[in-house]
């Protein structure tokens, strides 16, 4: 049975080495699984190829903070999770990063398996959406606008419900 | 057949439908466009079930909000990799990894270049009228199912048309699996808008009271809303939902405007008949 004090390494896509507590590491629903599997204690280093140091780093920061958190099940894709978009303070702060490294946050809890962790990117894109105008969108996230003025007034005014709302 | 009875009965049938979707959110299959669903309606109205074996394809049916000339639009232009059907998106670790590895050669990470299933996460979050916006913002997300916007719902055509088949309720079916409405509103056929049902008159909450207290209404009117549809207008058990059925479902406002209009072409036809 391994203890909280149980240390893993994990190598990066970057060939960094981090030393992580494995109920740290745990929070990942990938590397528990992986653990499971090997069985024992694991001593030679798990590779991530998928994620990068500065990426991780701020993974393994959420998952530290989030370690006593009560492990999440499929049955908590509920209406209520999905619908919200509020975010704990602590995540929101969290979440003040650049977009290029929220967007690799979001992929890297997508591949590590870290469902509470991909909700929270999530809805922090999903804020940064709410209440923008579709141009803002664009400015926002570097959307470049093909349409043309004529499709963009056509489809504005099929379309015009969705601004008094 | 009263109201308790329909509402109790349908309990089953909510669970039936609260947990097929949930499954659905659990596998995170979002693949509206190749959605192939039959409404099987049996005899009695508390007891109608879904099945997934039909061979109907949602995308051929009509109403799905895209102007012709954006139908043809040149998917190359977007600069992006046409995938916005949806199809086999998948939320998993290998799904990701395999796309990670195609990915490694893109050097930013922006929302246009995250894959498709995780765009249709963060969408997850958003209510319909963001959907609407983002879906404005370019053709790449003009064209995501999961955008389907409210406005098209009323485009189809009249709800007298043969049930199971009906585009109306697979295209409902559709919105309810992406998440895109919110069913505590009733349709105004009239405004064409879902409104919440104090916005209807009292006689109109009388006859459309679907819901009982401790029922998710949500649900419950998604489901009613389903049934109603996918059944034939002349079955029995519809009285409740004719408004419904026959497009007689209007808001206070449009059924104040239509007595207004009526009256005002009255007097036109007839003078006033005071004078």
């Amino acid at each position: 049975m391994a203890t909280d004090t149980q240390t893993i390494r994990l190598t990066t896509s970057d060939n960094v080495e981090m030393t992580v507590e494995r109920a740290v590491a745990e929070r990942s629903i990938l590397i528990k699984n992986l653990l499971e599997d090997l069985g024992g204690e694991q001593t030679e280093s798990i590779p991530v190829p998928n994620v990068a140091e500065p990426v991780m780093k701020k993974v393994i920061e959420w998952c530290e903070h989030h370690k006593k958190d009560p492990p999440t099940t499929q049955d908590d894709d509920s209406d209520s999770r999905k619908k919200s978009t509020d975010i704990d303070e602590w995540d929101q702060k969290f979440m003040q990063v650049d977009q290029e490294m929220l967007f690799e946050i979001i992929l890297a809890a997508n591949y590590l398996d870290i469902k509470a962790l991909l909700d929270v990117g999530c809805k922090t894109v999903a804020n940064m959406i709410k209440g923008k105008s579709p141009d803002e969108i664009r400015k926002t996230f570097n959307i470049q606008n093909d349409f043309t003025p004529e499709e963009e007034d056509q489809i504005r005014r099929e379309n015009e419900w969705a601004e008094d709302r | 057949m009263d109201a308790d009875n329909s509402t109790t009965g349908s309990f089953e049938i909510m669970d039936a439908m609260v947990s097929s979707i949930e499954s659905f959110n659990a596998t995170h299959t979002v693949s509206s466009s190749s959605e192939n669903f039959e409404m099987v309606e049996e005899s009695n109205e508390d007891n109608f079930e879904y099945a997934e074996v039909e061979s109907y394809h949602s995308g051929d049916f009509e109403g799905t909000n895209i102007p012709d000339s954006l139908e043809t639009m040149d998917t190359e232009s977007t600069g992006i990799e046409s995938n916005t059907s949806t199809e086999n998106a998948t939320m998993s670790p290998t799904s990701a990894k395999s796309r990670l590895s195609i990915r490694g050669s893109i050097p930013a990470r922006q929302l246009m270049t995250l894959p498709t299933e995780l765009q249709l996460e963060i969408i997850s979050h958003m209510n319909p009228a963001e959907r609407t916006v983002l879906k404005l913002t370019c053709k790449y997300f003009y064209r995501f199912n999961e955008l389907e916007t409210l406005p098209s719902f009323f485009k189809h055509p009249p709800l007298d048309a043969p049930s199971h088949y009906h585009p109306q309720s697979i295209y409902l079916r559709k919105l309810i699996q992406s998440r895109a409405i919110d069913f505590t509103g009733w349709p105004c056929l009239s405004c064409e808008r879902f409104l919440p049902s104090f916005k209807f008159t009292k006689t109109v909450q009388e006859e459309m009271r679907w819901v009982r207290k401790d029922q998710d209404p949500q649900a419950m009117s998604a489901l009613v809303l389903l049934f109603a549809m996918s059944s034939r207008k002349n079955h029995p058990s519809n009285t409740r939902y004719k408004r419904l059925i026959y497009g007689d479902l209007h808001c206070a406002e449009c059924d104040d405007k239509e007595f207004r209009d009526l009256a005002a072409e009255r007097e036109t036809l007839y003078g006033n008949s005071e004078e």
